[in-house]
């Protein structure tokens, strides 16, 4: 079973993202609200797949890159999803450690097809 | 002044005159060849004292090509009238020869290749040999411009190699450009106009103007390749006279049309085709004046020429009011040839003529069975990306209609390879090709990001995005062409670039549809079918207005 930790301020998000992994795999998801309770629950237990948005109060999801520090984010695929849907967000997220990004508004098929990429690459 | 050198002004005094009487000359002769025993026994004259004079002063290149060149014009005087004119471009190269061996700047080569080239034209009576083509650029490289003319001949070759440099220049610009640029929001890159702008203060007027200059350039280029058919339906009227008088059959003929401009190298190829359809017509088409009169015709048979443009397309028409081919006589034709035709529509049957195996002719005549039959005739016209088409009616005539493209619809394109399929990405949106491995690719939406010159690249697998199914597996290194649609860079991730090729596209067959980001076929290597891509409407060219809004969850 996999495991994720879904990162963003808004419990829609929660609720969109948890139906769609539901229906991708079987899996175990952890919510967090911004950037500093996602550090402490991957403190807790480091889960499998971490999506994460950017602009969120308390801590951002760029900062939360800083923190989480290279060897984590190594084990850890992050998938960035955010509305900053830019070039240079694009960039700066993944410069900052994702390893894929994902803009907002997405489809669900889209979350999927970026799951299996990003699964599929941390496997090999 | 020595003697030596008042003989050598005397010479150059009385054969100068001479020299230029004979490119005079030639040049009327290819503008119109009405007169013409006539005018090819003065240019014989000339030349015949040219080679004397050449002879008394021991200018030994001269008398040789003056030499060759007398024979080749007494060749072309008896040769018949539509072979002529391909034999005028030897000869006019020589002429050019000849006035810089007078002023003593050519080489001993350069007259040598000008002698091939007038006898491979004598070997080979198309004319197109190799060494008759370097002499043909060699003598334009020697005329150079002739002080005083407001016109100036130029070899078509040149014109053609114009062409290419203006493309490679295209190119070129549009890497400066990309160059030039730094990394910027996708948005603020709208237009080629924006592009220059954003660059760096100083360089992004130059750059600006470049680019308008170049566009400029290519398009004056384009239009110096246009000439009217004018030229070629001379050439045809000229056919038709000489036909008339070969078979005894009173002809006339129509022409309408004729100012009708198209590019060079389509006018050029028309020549052979419609000389061989014209010719076809009064053979086959056109009665003895008996059998019109009995058939209540008048005894005079009509061939018309009917040219004319519809959109970017040229077509034209040969028509003749002759005995036309009945389907009876198709049939039995074909049934000689063990074809059965029960329940074929009369259009089918009519194609029938482009068969390889088929001839309805029952005796070869001097003036059509010469092998060139209708399916060169067709393959020719397909080749140029046209087409040709066959209509008859028994009693009352026949018609072929010829449509192809009025400028050349050859694109130079980059011919590349995914698993086993083949794609040509036309040159002048590619701006370059590196290398990627799967770690460099980062997953972005649907696509992939990669960098590329320091900026972000969208690039997708070329096979998964045009309707291949399968992920393609992501090989150990793989190449990523780069190309812009007039908006945006994007990378086309493929297995393999199999190198640069001049491809005529075609368009796809209506019933497959024209799936996005395709701009239609091309035969590529030995005759394999590839998709020419159109980088403008590739499926992911839209940018963010192709992503919609989620599902909403269950």
């Amino acid at each position: 079973m996999l495991s994720f930790l879904v990162v963003d301020d808004s419990s829609f998000l929660h609720s969109i993202l948890k139906v769609s992994l539901r229906r991708y795999c079987d899996c175990q998801i952890t919510y967090a609200n911004n950037g500093a309770e996602a550090l402490e629950a991957l403190r807790e237990r480091e889960p499998d797949l971490i999506l994460l948005d950017v602009n969120m109060p308390v801590m951002s999801g760029l900062e939360f890159l800083s923190h989480v520090g290279e060897s984590a984010l190594e084990r850890v695929p992050v998938i960035i999803v955010s509305t900053e849907g830019e070039e240079e967000d694009v960039v700066r997220g993944l410069e900052a450690g994702a390893t894929a990004y994902l803009r907002k508004p997405f489809k669900e098929a889209e979350l999927h097809d970026l799951l299996d990429r990003v699964v599929g690459q941390a496997a090999t | 002044m020595s003697e030596h050198e008042e003989l050598w002004d005397a010479f150059i005094r009385d054969t100068a005159p001479l020299v230029a009487q004979v490119g005079e000359r030639l040049l009327a002769l290819e503008r119109s060849l009405e007169s013409l025993g006539e005018e090819w026994r003065e240019v014989m004259g000339l030349l015949h004292t040219i080679k004397g004079n050449c002879g008394m002063m021991q200018v030994e290149r001269g008398e040789e090509l003056a030499h060759s060149m007398e024979r080749r014009a007494r060749g072309a005087r008896d040769a018949p009238i539509w072979e002529q004119a391909r034999m005028l471009g030897p000869l006019i190269s020589s002429a050019a020869g000849l006035e810089d061996v007078l002023a003593d700047k050519v080489s001993g080569d350069a007259v040598q290749d000008l002698i091939a080239g007038l006898d491979a034209a004598e070997e080979d009576q198309d004319g197109d040999s190799t060494s008759a083509r370097r002499a043909a650029a060699q003598a334009v490289e020697l005329a150079g411009v002739q002080p005083g003319m407001s016109h100036v001949r130029i070899d078509a070759e040149v014109l053609d190699r114009f062409l290419e440099l203006v493309g490679e220049l295209v190119i070129c610009y549009r890497r400066v450009c990309a160059e030039a640029e730094p990394r910027q929001p996708a948005r603020a890159r709208d237009s080629r106009e924006g592009t220059a702008r954003a660059a760096d203060g100083g360089r992004a007027e130059p750059l600006e103007l470049l680019g308008k200059h170049v566009g400029e350039l290519r398009q004056r280029v384009l239009d110096a390749r246009l000439v009217p058919l004018q030229v070629l339906v001379t050439r045809l009227k000229r056919l038709v006279r000489d036909l008339a008088t070969a078979t005894g059959k009173p002809l006339s003929f129509r022409v309408e049309g004729e100012d009708t401009v198209v590019d060079k190298s389509i006018a050029d190829q028309l020549g052979e085709p419609l000389i061989h359809l014209i010719r076809n017509a009064v053979d086959h088409g056109i009665e003895a004046p008996s059998e019109r009169r009995a058939a209540g015709k008048p005894d005079t048979g009509q061939v018309e020429l009917h040219i004319s443009t519809v959109g970017a397309d040229v077509m034209v028409d040969v028509r003749d009011d002759g005995q036309g081919l009945s389907r009876k006589r198709l049939e039995a034709a074909a049934t000689k040839r063990g074809i059965d035709t029960s329940g074929w529509t009369d259009r089918r049957v009519e194609e029938l003529i482009f068969r390889p195996e088929f001839t309805t002719a029952e005796k070869v005549t001097r003036l059509s069975g010469r092998g060139v039959g209708m399916p060169q005739i067709k393959r020719t016209i397909e080749r140029m990306g046209g087409e040709l088409q066959f209509q008859t009616k028994a009693g009352l005539g026949s018609q072929f209609s010829i449509r192809v493209p009025l400028a050349a619809a050859i694109r130079r394109t980059l011919v590349v390879s995914c698993g086993s399929e083949e794609y040509a990405v036309p040159i002048e949106s590619v701006l370059e090709t590196f290398r990627v491995t799967p770690e460099s690719l980062y997953p972005v939406d649907r696509g992939w990001v990669t960098s590329w010159r320091e900026r972000v690249l969208p690039a997708q697998y070329l096979a998964t995005q045009l309707g291949g199914r399968d992920q393609v597996e992501a090989a150990d290194a793989q190449l990523c062409v780069v190309v812009e649609d007039g908006r945006r860079y994007s990378g086309l991730i493929v297995d393999d670039v199999s190198g640069q090729q001049d491809v005529v596209v075609r368009d796809l067959d209506p019933v497959l549809g024209r799936p996005r980001g395709v701009a239609g076929m091309a035969i590529v290597g030995e005759g394999r079918i590839a998709m020419v891509l159109d980088p403008r409407s590739l499926p992911w060219s839209e940018g963010r207005a192709a992503y919609g809004h989620m599902e909403a969850p269950a």
